[in-house]
């Protein structure tokens, strides 16, 4: 955001840059991968457990996950490769612990989500249950 | 008149199917290995995995921390997840010239005029270089016997074939910049030898794929090499002289992993190597991958 680094010379606008760049930390396009902190009023924090097994009949171990598609509609149910608003890489290939996602810069309304995750061969899993939706003010 | 029926055997209609090696292209594997073997260090000598032997017993001495010490290793760690089995094999590479852990050596049953090896390498991310990267030997076939060839990182921006002492290399954006930036990785900056600043790539941390094509010359002018990365042609030689008349009757051998000079990252650092195969029949490609079964769903869904 450039201009968060717009320079003042009258001690008064510093004051108030100063207050303004302190506002402007961390902001950064319509997602990011969430660091903690309360969420914005226009932001949806998503957070989700990866799976650490395949969906076959035996469950066999996951040793090849590569990341996780976020899917958003302002519906419920229905999702396809165009509702897909993020592709996370996966923190390693075994799966297991929570993953997050921020949506940011939302309009007001409701919006619901799903994620999926996908290993190296490009196989996706179903859509995590129970669909979760935010609204936004 | 009757329409003649053709009959396809069922062994026919089966092969075509069952792939039963998920190893690449081509049918003619001299040797192969996805490290599908029991966790291995060397401290432990010869490792049980797909002939694979112990040469060389360095550490990265300068800087082990207690695991490092170990040295060379089997582990899940190294495992390529685009690739076959769940393991693969942990060099280190340390600081400065030459510290580094062991290699596993492959020995062929008979010299080989003509081959084709296929391997998958990471660095770790975040491996830097400084003051520059003068070399680092990626494979080291038939060492201390001629013919030796080795090729290797040469500098940043070229790769180097080393026959013999005598050095081939590629052409200009072809080295380790270019392909650690298709991976997306960040620059640094190191100050070169005459004090200049020059900016450089880190490691991506991805396994990028390498393999190389060697033919003996028939003359000392005629000798091939051919390396790809990534799938695309990065050097070629047509002229390659590859040594002594006594060398002239093949290779007998490689190491994975080397040495090299020199990294700057006060550890020593991870470089992974998995899915290794050895053709004798033409180019080995990626590993052709028949999982077709996905993970099971995320679970614990939530929103704020």
């Amino acid at each position: 955001m450039s201009h968060c680094r717009q320079q003042f010379k009258n001690p008064f606008f510093i004051v108030i840059t100063l207050l303004w760049l302190s506002a402007c930390g961390g902001g950064n396009g319509n997602g990011t991968v969430n660091t903690g902190g309360s969420p914005a009023s226009d932001s949806a924090v998503l957070s989700w457990d990866g799976p650490t097994t395949n969906a076959d009949v035996t469950g066999t171990k996951l040793n090849d996950l590569a990341g996780y598609r976020v899917y958003m509609s302002t519906m419920p149910g229905g999702y396809t490769a165009s509702d897909m608003i993020a592709d996370v890489p996966a923190a390693n290939s075994y799966g297991g612990g929570t993953e997050s996602y921020t949506a940011t810069s939302l309009s007001p309304g409701t919006y619901y989500f799903v994620v999926t995750a996908y290993d190296a061969s490009g196989n996706e899993s179903g859509y995590t249950q129970p669909e979760v939706s935010k609204t936004i003010i | 008149m009757n329409k003649p029926v053709f009959v396809i055997p069922f062994f026919v209609v089966a092969l075509v199917l069952f792939n039963p090696n998920p190893t690449g292209a081509s049918s003619h594997l001299l040797w192969s290995t996805t490290y599908n073997c029991t966790d291995w260090d060397q401290s432990q000598g010869n490792p049980n995995c797909d002939t694979l032997a112990l040469h060389g017993g360095w550490t990265c001495n300068g800087t082990a921390t207690t695991n490092e010490a170990k040295g060379e290793r089997i582990t899940s760690a190294a495992n390529n997840p685009a690739g076959g089995g769940g393991k693969g094999q942990r060099h280190w590479e340390g600081d400065g010239v030459n510290d580094n852990s062991g290699s596993l050596k492959v020995n062929f049953a008979a010299k080989q005029s003509e081959i084709w090896i296929r391997w998958y390498m990471r660095y770790e991310q975040g491996f830097k270089w400084d003051p520059t990267l003068v070399y680092d030997k990626l494979l080291y076939i038939d060492v201390l016997m001629p013919p030796v060839v080795i090729p290797g990182w040469g500098g940043f921006d070229k790769l180097f074939l080393n026959v013999e002492g005598t050095p081939y290399w590629s052409n200009s954006g072809t080295g380790w910049d270019t392909i650690m930036a298709s991976g997306g990785a960040s620059q640094y900056q190191v100050i070169n030898g005459q004090g200049n600043p020059e900016t450089h790539y880190v490691s991506d941390g991805k396994f990028h794929l390498f393999e190389i094509h060697i033919k003996m010359d028939t003359d000392g002018t005629d000798g091939v090499f051919e390396w790809w990365i990534d799938g695309t042609l990065r050097q070629t030689e047509s002229n390659v002289n590859y040594g002594s008349s006594t060398g002239k009757t093949g290779w007998s051998h490689f190491l994975i992993g080397s040495n090299q000079r020199h990294p700057f990252n006060n550890r020593c650092m991870a470089v992974d190597y998995d899915d290794v195969a050895v053709s004798t029949g033409g180019y080995i490609g990626p590993v052709i991958n028949n999982d077709t079964t996905p993970p099971t769903s995320p679970a614990n869904p939530g929103v704020q």
